[in-house]
């Protein structure tokens, strides 16, 4: 019997996510380069602002004790981004039952279940480096010590896994046929979400290692809840 | 003959009602079977289960000797499925989804695809979702059939077809039988067109199988008759009729009893002796026989 290389497998759902993708994937890239020129404007404008009305001292006592996130718009980027893109990959993947002709192809469903999620989580990564950089080149502006924009840099670390939990909750929602599932994994996704987000300083989790695991977990719920297909609720 | 599908006392439920009460049929190699039966008979929890989206409660369902619900991946390769509505990836180009599926299936022809999708006259670039329905079902076909499948499971083809793409639909799917002796297990809801096509059918009614058999051999055996509609008042509880259709004067009593023994059976039941002689057995298309089977209502 010929047999199928994984590669050419790979490179058809590869293919596949492409056409998926290619008009609007870049738009959170677009959201992403306002926030950064948002963020950019802000801190310079805030941070002239202070050094003139209350000296440079006012302005370290600000960063350093009192921690305060200029960039916390950065977190909605990853969120909506792996919302959005969740949105590009799946729906067309699972409305109208279509998540059958997944299941029927003659591969096992969990290779190109995979190769999805794992186009949708580098895109994910893609972005999350791009904010890295401009993040940091934003504190380079400024000059800031290593030491100060490094932990603010981590700061968003978090804020990526909430970015891939939400991505992976809602390649769930869509998945799910069922109603109360659909609402069960809205509901686990926004408590994740928020745990991951919920920031009051740089750098303030001691646990990401934890946090990474946790948010690892999600790729393996797309795949609970595409089976309801197979399951007959579809 | 080898069985490609075997279905043995099949038996589902949604929740506590059940739909199908031990379904009892196989598909032997080669030939065109038609699955047919009115809305809510039970084809598509039938088509479901052999798909392997639904698993039966009880009974046994096997495809190419396979479990229907756990069909390893290697033998999907020999199954082409035309799901309900021809559901496809419609964001991908005519010519996109051939290059997806070919590197699935190592016996892909594609010749076969292009010379069917060649036929709707749209640029190859054109997405699926831009297509009729008629041009979207010719590009599932033909996907299908480039697939070389051993076994085609075609639910509901007919939906949303007109005419025209009907038949080209059926008479591609002839010819490729014929030519590549591949079996095909279908469903429709449209008869008409099927009368010549079929070679073999299985009604179902109210989840249970009422015909399993050639097409020739059922039009053979069963019988329409007319009688006014104050005659089959008289006959209501007779046993050898399987249903009974009203018109506005006449009545079309329908059943399995040839023309001498129903003339006794009328007897029996005290039908007036005129009515009786002049008793003529009509002569029946498959559409016909199926209602006449299924019933109107």
């Amino acid at each position: 019997m010929q047999q199928i290389d994984t590669k050419t497998i790979f490179s058809a759902v590869l293919l596949k996510e492409w056409i998926k993708l290619r008009l609007l994937v870049w738009v959170p890239f677009l959201v992403l380069i306002d926030v950064l020129i948002d963020v950019l404007i802000d801190v310079y404008m805030r941070y002239k602002g202070v050094v003139a009305s209350h000296g440079a001292a006012a302005l370290w006592l600000d960063l350093i004790y009192k921690q305060s996130i200029h960039f916390v718009k950065l977190k909605w980027v990853f969120i909506g981004g792996g919302i959005w893109f969740a949105c590009l990959q799946f729906l067309p993947e699972c409305s109208n039952k279509r998540l059958r002709l997944l299941f029927h192809i003659p591969v096992a469903h969990q290779i190109p279940m995979y190769a999805m999620l794992f186009v949708g989580v580098s895109i994910m990564a893609l972005l999350f480096l791009c904010a890295y950089v401009g993040l940091y080149g934003v504190f380079s502006f400024f000059y800031f010590p290593q030491e100060l924009s490094s932990m603010m840099l981590q700061t968003t670390l978090p804020w990526a896994f909430a970015g891939l939990v939400a991505y992976c909750a809602s390649g769930a929602v869509i998945a799910q046929s069922g109603v109360y599932r659909k609402l069960a994994f809205v509901f686990l996704g926004y408590v994740h979400v928020g745990i991951l987000t919920e920031t009051n300083g740089f750098d303030a989790f001691n646990d990401l290692g934890l946090y990474a695991l946790s948010t690892l977990a999600w790729l393996f719920v797309f795949e609970a809840a595409a089976l309801g297909v197979k399951e007959g609720r579809a | 003959m080898n069985e490609l599908i075997v279905c043995k006392d099949l038996r589902f439920g949604y929740g506590k009602k059940e739909v199908l009460h031990g379904l009892n049929f196989t598909v032997n190699e080669g030939g065109i079977v038609g699955l047919l039966g009115r809305n809510g008979a039970g084809k598509s929890t039938t088509i479901n289960i052999l798909m392997g989206f639904l698993e039966q409660t009880s009974g046994e369902c096997s495809i190419l000797g396979h479990p229907s619900y756990s069909i390893p991946p290697y033998v999907r390769r020999d199954i082409g499925l035309l799901h309900e509505g021809f559901i496809q990836y419609d964001f991908m180009s005519i010519e996109g989804i051939e290059k997806y599926y070919a590197s699935f299936y190592p016996q892909w022809n594609r010749d076969l695809y292009y010379d069917l999708v060649s036929r709707i006259k749209v640029p190859y670039s054109r997405k699926i979702t831009r297509l009729s329905c008629g041009q979207r079902s010719q590009v599932t076909l033909g996907l299908i059939l480039a697939q070389s499948p051993k076994l085609m499971i075609l639910d509901d083809f007919s939906m949303g077809l007109d005419v025209g793409y009907r038949r080209l639909f059926l008479e591609f799917l002839r010819d490729y039988v014929d030519t590549y002796k591949t079996t095909v297990l279908l469903t429709s809801h449209v008869i008409q067109e099927l009368d010549s096509f079929l070679d073999k059918i299985v009604f179902i009614k109210e989840g249970d199988i009422i015909y399993d058999g050639t097409k020739e051999a059922f039009l053979s055996s069963f019988y329409a008759y007319t009688i006014p509609i104050e005659e089959s008042k008289k006959i209501l509880t007779c046993k050898e009729i399987e249903n009974i259709e009203y018109g506005n004067k006449y009545a079309h009593i329908f059943g399995y009893t040839p023309k001498e023994a129903m003339q006794k059976c009328l007897r029996e039941f005290g039908v007036d002796e005129a009515v009786v002689l002049a008793l003529e057995a009509n002569a029946l298309h498959l559409e016909d026989a199926f209602v006449g089977l299924t019933g109107r209502y």
